[in-house]
């Protein structure tokens, strides 16, 4: 049960998260409205005002419907059928609350058509010279050295693991590269307003950086937390935990501070003229501009970018992670299979052997001390490999042995505890107790 | 000063950023010495290539209208003295355009009419 509550808690929490992003775009920013980008006049249109509070209910309607989804889900018995329904979950919980989005869009750009308010606009572009001859101070990368000094510490503390310390610290050096290059150096252009465009783009530009730099100095302090609870599994989980939350707070946050500035700025704006390039974005969500040759675009409003789907590059980034997603079940599958096949134990004429799917694990009966039967198995925790309900595969650690190796079915007893002149520790188990006790006794005669 | 290209125009769309610059350094919209975007700024901000705005500037810088040095980048040109000869291309684009407006109908006194329009709007 504590596996199954750890697996939805992961990816829960996204339910109400895009709730609350996906109702925020009910709010007037750069005269855009659920995508849709609309005249002054319209805020106060009757007809736009009750498209928008349908979008809402029925957005709420979506979201609580996801989550109550979830409670059923609980109690699936096998973990490879659960994580088949969790990933089904998750491919609906991304499409489902969006559905009101593009409904309501279309609703809007219909009104807007009715209204003779719709500009045509896919092939055309409009720019703010002085805006634009502003230029971009970036954040030396000399700030992103102390979270990445930060993240190499625990190479020094634990050399067994430094390949997942350099990958971890890695993400620091990807923080910059994000920062760097998944950026549009574009101005935010409204309206006429120059000075509003200048602060606009001033916005969007600290904020971009000040998200990057929080990620890296969080992702710094991961890698030494994770470093200093490696042993403890519910310290490290709460380290991870919790670095998961600064992160999503830290985006989210400044997500939420830029709307709300760019609301707060562009309040007046729509009177006259105002820029609407609606004609490129599909659904109100996806830019798809031919004439653009920039691969990356800024998001209309907020602080974050996308892609630009007319590009190939776009195309195939966005085909391969809905491919990935769409795939996700088929681990599931993988992992019914796994569940399925049963842990063998033999002994040769040299070796005793543990099988399970395509793991096998040898030792061979010369290097064996002790060997000794437990009908109690001590409490372990999983350093890596694998720890399903018919087996536990992989690296183990306990207070009693510290690290070793076991390849067991953890529900039949019991099980084979070798240890080996050079002391390492092997715990084996078949999913046939007959089998196992069969080994045991090979083991001593061979002895 | 917006820029507004438009992608579907017969105009070349670095013919377009130059014609746009002109009339809005003619409408006082870029003040003389007034900074421009740099020729990557500029594309990146358009979504076009560097190229299209190096080749719109160049044309600018020599038609005399901007000045470009290593230190302050492209600034628009201050126009001094007396008035610079009206390069041939010019008059015979302006000549075009008188037949054009013959041929479509309109007089000596209503093309007359129809500049002395466009002058003031453009003189803002």
């Amino acid at each position: 049960m504590v596996g199954t509550l750890i697996l939805w808690g992961c990816i829960i929490w996204m339910v109400p998260l895009m709730y609350v992003l996906l109702r925020n775009e009910a709010k007037w920013k750069k005269n855009i409205v659920v995508g849709a980008t609309l005249p002054y006049e319209a805020r106060q249109d009757p007809e736009v005002e009750e498209v928008l509070r349908r979008y809402r209910r029925q957005l709420g309607w979506s979201c609580l419907a996801m989550l109550a989804l979830v409670v059923p889900c609980l109690f699936i018995p096998r973990f490879s059928v659960q994580f088949i329904v969790w990933s089904f979950w998750i491919i609906l919980a991304m499409i489902l609350p969006q559905i009101p989005f593009v409904l309501t869009n279309k609703a809007l750009r219909r009104i807007k058509e009715e209204r003779g308010w719709h500009k045509r606009s896919s092939a055309r572009t409009v720019s703010d010279l002085t805006a634009a001859a502003i230029p971009m101070k970036w954040l030396s990368p000399w700030w992103f050295l102390p979270p990445l000094a930060l993240s190499l510490v625990p190479l020094a503390l634990d050399r067994e693991l430094w390949a997942l310390w350099l990958v971890d610290a890695a993400l620091v050096v990807l923080c910059y590269a994000g920062y760097r290059w998944l950026f549009r150096l574009r101005a935010e252009v409204v309206d006429e307003n120059t000075e509003l465009t200048v602060a606009l783009t001033r916005l969007r530009r600290y904020n971009w950086g000040k998200t990057w730099l929080w990620i890296a100095w969080a992702t710094g302090f991961f890698n030494l937390g994770l470093c200093l609870t490696l042993e403890w599994f519910w310290g490290a989980m709460a380290v991870t935990l919790v670095y998961g939350v600064v992160v999503v707070v830290a985006a989210i946050g400044i997500e939420f501070r830029v709307r709300r500035a760019q609301e707060r700025l562009t309040a007046d704006s729509g009177k006259e003229f105002y820029v609407d390039e609606d004609d490129c974005w599909i659904w109100g969500m996806f830019y798809y501009n031919p004439y653009d040759k920039r691969l990356i675009v800024n998001n209309r409003t907020g602080v974050n970018t996308t892609f630009n789907m007319a590009r190939r590059g776009a195309q195939i980034f966005m085909g391969a992670m809905a491919l990935i997603l769409l795939a996700m079940p088929l681990v599931g599958v993988w992992l019914m299979h796994e569940e399925a096949i049963p842990v063998e134990l033999t002994v040769t004429e040299t070796a005793v052997v543990a099988r399970h799917s395509g793991t096998e694990y040898e030792v061979p009966l010369a290097d064996i001390e002790s060997a000794e039967l437990l009908t109690e198995r001590p409490e372990s925790s999983r350093v890596a490999g694998t720890a399903m309900e018919s087996v536990s595969k992989g690296r183990y650690k306990n207070d009693e042995w510290g690290r070793f190796t076991c390849c067991l079915d953890p529900r039949t007893e019991p099980w084979l505890l070798l240890r080996t002149t050079e002391g390492e520790i092997w715990l084996f188990g078949d999913s046939d107790s007959a089998a196992t006790q069969a080994a045991y006794a090979a083991v001593e005669a061979a002895r | 000063m917006l820029l507004k290209l438009d992608f579907d125009s017969e105009i070349p769309i670095y013919q377009q950023i130059r014609n746009q610059i002109v009339m809005g350094i003619a409408a006082g919209r870029l003040a003389p010495g007034e900074r421009l975007p740099a020729t990557r700024a500029l594309a990146e901000d358009l979504g076009v290539n560097t190229m299209t705005v190096s080749k719109a500037y160049q044309q600018l810088r020599q038609e005399g209208y901007v000045a470009s040095d290593r230190r302050t980048g492209v600034v628009v040109r201050q126009r001094e003295g007396e008035p610079s000869p009206v390069p041939k291309e010019t008059v015979e684009g302006l000549r075009l355009r008188l037949c054009e407006l013959r041929l479509a109908g309109l007089g000596r006194a209503e093309i007359l009419r129809l500049c002395e329009k466009l002058c003031d709007e453009e003189a803002g």
